[in-house]
């Protein structure tokens, strides 16, 4: 039900949009060559009849051919959609191996200096703009000290080695962790003070638990619970591609192609990308409220 | 003791050295380039997905008939000569024999025929279908010889067959109904003729070709050349001087400091074949008077927008022809300076008065008109200026800018706007036809709708004649009118910015395009 009222908007949406297939829009075009353009990607048809017949080939999982090169979707999603699961999930494992343990320290030790300076460097990481960081870094560990490779998923024509794949990954994981992470810093703090005050952990304490074991029994899981529907929020968008990342060191990913399509009126290809972050979507809240219920068994759906 | 050490060490070496040496003494096989491309190339030049990102591998996969000379000339390719008839309607082509295509078939006539068949297909809607569409049939002679029967003459022929024409072969698309979509080929294994072939494509990432040892124009020395999907101009830049990039067009003329005085990278400068202009619309009374389009020329600044935006790598352009043509380009034509004195002066010649505001008036009608851009490169600020430029005159602009497919397909194709800010790209030959002759206004590339019956005849008796001298004597007319007429309100004509890291060698001073079409004769030091 979502799917079909995602797909139908952006249908009508992408269909509406001034303009048309790249394809047809160069400044040599002609007339003739447009119609017979148009023609061929079957835009001659009126909408209602497109759209019929893409939902009955989209029911199969087949989204037809790209209105640009003409290759298959499924294959070019297929292509880089992996790609993009590995940069966004290396991120994402990043922001929540130092995002989660950084807000408990810093929530457990407010307003000490370790606190300011988590507060500090979140604030910098959250205001610092993308494309600057990336240029800075590239010409640092790239250009400068040549430590790492500036762009691309691998060495052009080396055979795939792990080590490569991960020196290639560093600097895009980074910048684009630098993005969420601050966000989970922020929500883990704020959210582990706010239980800290709550009577039930006074009440453990009082019964003589151990501060420790307070925080990570009690107290932290129940601040996870709004850190995972920030995570929630966070998945999709690191599946639907980065868009500045990716562009600025080559990484083959889902974000590239969606701005390109987009521009280029692709409607295909706008269309399967749509779909694919909308089953994201779905996916995904599907796991926080399990997430939910495990972190407070009171939560129960059914 | 030492000195004697230090002897046996060089003998030593230059015995390894002389070892190594291939035998015939010719340039060593080594080195590899790497040039940027914008996105996912398409390996067939005649898709209508065929863009700038493609366009660097295909010169390098395919030869067409002619390619461009470094004299600026056509120069035989998979032609090795050709010959016009004297009503300028047949040119026969005559085929380099020999040749093979990367599978090891031979090439014959009938690949070109197969490969023009497509373009001329109204129904194919190929990438220049356009300008092809001048060509009735294609016919095959004999093996070797390849006719081309003409609607009209057209002289310069072999000057467009020399950019972006590949032959592609007739067996790799035995039994494919649809060439676009026949992705094995499109997208995944081309077989072309040129220097070198394809051997890895990781899509997204990077195409890798090798040396075609066979190729007919001689071996390359490179051995391989690849082009690594990298679209952001900044990340060029950075891998530029890191030397991960071998070579680079530099497109955003303010990140050429970045570059400039390094000691790895030569920077260099080639006049393009393409015009920026302002296209006044004649259907729209406001220009109709040439009083007005000259007063225009006179009203804006060109130096400093050069400057401005472009970083001084352009020329004030004169007319359409720009110097990249060599010989054809005519420097004694009306030329307009920045003068607003007699910009108001024309102006008021033409009828028009300051209204109280400072806003032209003529019969109570207001000098109020629209700019139309695409909202790409400098434009934004391009038409932001040319509107304060036009103000200081008295007359009112109101700032149109547009993505570029609305540019194209909402205000372009339909001729609707006053004035359209854009460019034009043509092949190396003063041939302006498709661009001003009045059979283009309303449906060909003569966005202005400019329609003057001395310039048509011009232009038609420039598409019979053939030997260069006329041709000369007549585009010389040429441009000596429409300086003075203004179809178009010139800006500047294009330098292509070149990088090139200092190692790579034997890159032609032409365009880095069409310097692709000479990659058997680049070497690495």
């Amino acid at each position: 039900m979502v799917l079909f009222v995602v797909s139908t908007l952006t249908f009508v949406m992408v269909n509406l949009a001034p303009g048309g297939p790249a394809i047809m829009m160069t400044m040599e075009m002609t007339p003739e060559q447009q119609d017979a353009l148009r023609r061929q990607l079957g835009l001659d048809q009126p909408m209602a009849v497109r759209f019929v017949k893409w939902t009955a080939s989209a029911m199969r999982a087949d989204f037809g051919r790209s209105f640009s090169d003409r290759r298959r979707v499924n294959e070019v999603i297929a292509e880089r959609l992996p790609n993009t699961l590995l940069l966004g999930g290396t991120a994402l494992a990043l922001s929540i191996l130092i995002g989660v343990p950084a807000g408990i320290i810093s929530a457990t030790r407010r307003y000490s200096v370790t606190d300011h300076t988590v507060t500090f460097a979140s604030f910098i990481g959250l205001s610092i703009p993308v494309f600057w960081l990336a240029i800075i870094l590239i010409l640092v560990f790239a250009v400068r000290l040549d430590w790492l490779p500036a762009s691309g998923m691998a060495t052009i024509g080396a055979p795939y080695s792990l080590t490569d794949r991960l020196a290639h990954l560093m600097m895009p994981a980074v910048v684009l962790a630098t993005a969420t992470l601050p966000n989970l810093v922020r929500f883990m703090r704020s959210a582990l003070i706010e239980e800290i005050g709550q009577d039930y952990v006074r009440t453990a304490r009082a019964k003589g638990l151990m501060p420790r074991r307070v925080l990570s029994h009690h107290a932290v899981r129940n601040a996870l619970i709004p850190v995972v529907t920030v995570l929630g929020v966070l998945i999709p968008r690191l599946v639907g591609g980065a868009v500045i990342t990716e562009t600025i060191f080559g990484w083959p990913g889902m974000g590239q192609l969606a701005v390109a399509s987009a521009t280029g009126r692709d409607y295909p290809m706008v269309m399967a990308l749509t779909v694919v972050v909308a089953i994201v979507v779905i996916i995904t809240n599907l796991i926080v409220d399990l997430a939910y219920s495990w972190l407070d068994p009171r939560i129960t759906y059914g | 003791m030492r000195a004697r050490a230090m002897m046996a060490l060089l003998l030593g070496l230059a015995l390894v050295a002389g070892f190594l040496a291939p035998a015939s003494g010719g340039p060593a096989v080594g080195g590899s380039v790497v040039f940027p491309i914008v996105g996912d190339p398409t390996f067939n030049p005649w898709h209508p997905r065929h863009f700038i990102e493609s366009i660097p591998a295909t010169r390098v996969l395919f030869n067409g008939l002619t390619k461009p000379g470094k004299d600026r000339a056509p120069a035989p390719d998979l032609a090795e000569r050709w010959e016009v008839s004297s009503d300028g309607l047949t040119w026969t082509f005559f085929l380099r024999r020999g040749v093979k295509w990367h599978d090891g078939r031979d090439f014959t006539a009938d690949d070109v025929k197969f490969t023009y068949d497509i373009v001329i297909n109204p129904r194919m809607g190929a990438q220049q279908a356009g300008i092809y569409r001048i060509i009735k049939e294609v016919k095959v002679v004999n093996p070797t010889t390849v006719q081309f029967v003409l609607e009209a003459p057209v002289a310069s022929l072999a000057v467009v067959m020399a950019t972006n024409s590949g032959i592609i072969p007739r067996h790799a698309f035995a039994g494919v109904s649809d060439p676009w979509t026949h992705d094995a080929f499109n997208k995944r294994a081309p077989i072309g003729t040129g220097a070198f072939k394809i051997k890895e494509y990781v899509s997204g990432s990077y195409v890798t070709l090798e040396r075609n040892p066979n190729y007919f124009g001689g071996a390359p020395t490179i051995e391989t050349i690849t082009f690594k999907v990298l679209p952001d101009a900044n990340a060029q830049i950075a891998q530029l001087l890191s030397g991960d990039l071998t070579l680079a067009f530099i497109d955003n003329p303010a990140l050429v400091r970045a570059v400039q005085g390094r000691p790895t990278i030569e920077v260099s400068t080639v006049p393009e074949a393409t015009f920026y202009n302002v296209a006044p619309n004649f259907g729209n009374k406001l220009f109709q008077d040439r009083r007005v389009r000259q007063a225009i020329m006179h009203a804006w600044d060109r130096p400093a927008m050069i400057r401005g935006f472009l970083e001084g790598f352009a020329t004030v352009a004169s007319g359409p022809i720009s110097p990249a043509l060599g010989g054809y380009f005519n420097p004694n034509v009306k030329t307009y300076d920045f003068d607003r004195a007699r910009a108001r002066q024309l102006l008021a010649e033409a009828g028009w008065q300051p209204g109280p505001d400072g806003v032209l008036v003529k019969d109570g009608q207001r000098f109020r008109t629209t700019l139309t851009y695409p909202t790409i490169q400098y434009f934004d600020s391009l038409g932001a200026l040319i509107q304060q430029y036009l103000r200081a005159v008295g007359i009112e602009v109101v700032l149109d800018g547009v993505d570029f497919n609305q540019f194209v397909s909402q205000r372009l194709l339909p001729r609707r706007f006053d004035l359209l800010a854009g460019w034009w790209r043509y092949p190396a030959d003063p041939d302006m036809y498709p661009y001003m002759h009045s059979s283009n206004a309303e449906r060909g590339f003569n966005l202005p709708v400019y329609k003057n019956s001395q310039v048509d005849t011009i232009l038609e008796e420039g598409r019979k004649l053939t030997a260069v001298r006329d041709r000369k004597r007549v585009y010389d007319k040429l441009q000596e009118v429409v300086a003075e007429d203004l179809p178009y309100l010139y800006l500047w004509w294009p330098n292509e910015i070149r990088a090139i890291n200092r190692r790579l060698k034997g890159v032609p001073a032409l365009g880095l395009r069409d310097a692709l079409q000479y990659t058997h004769e680049w070497r690495m030091e």
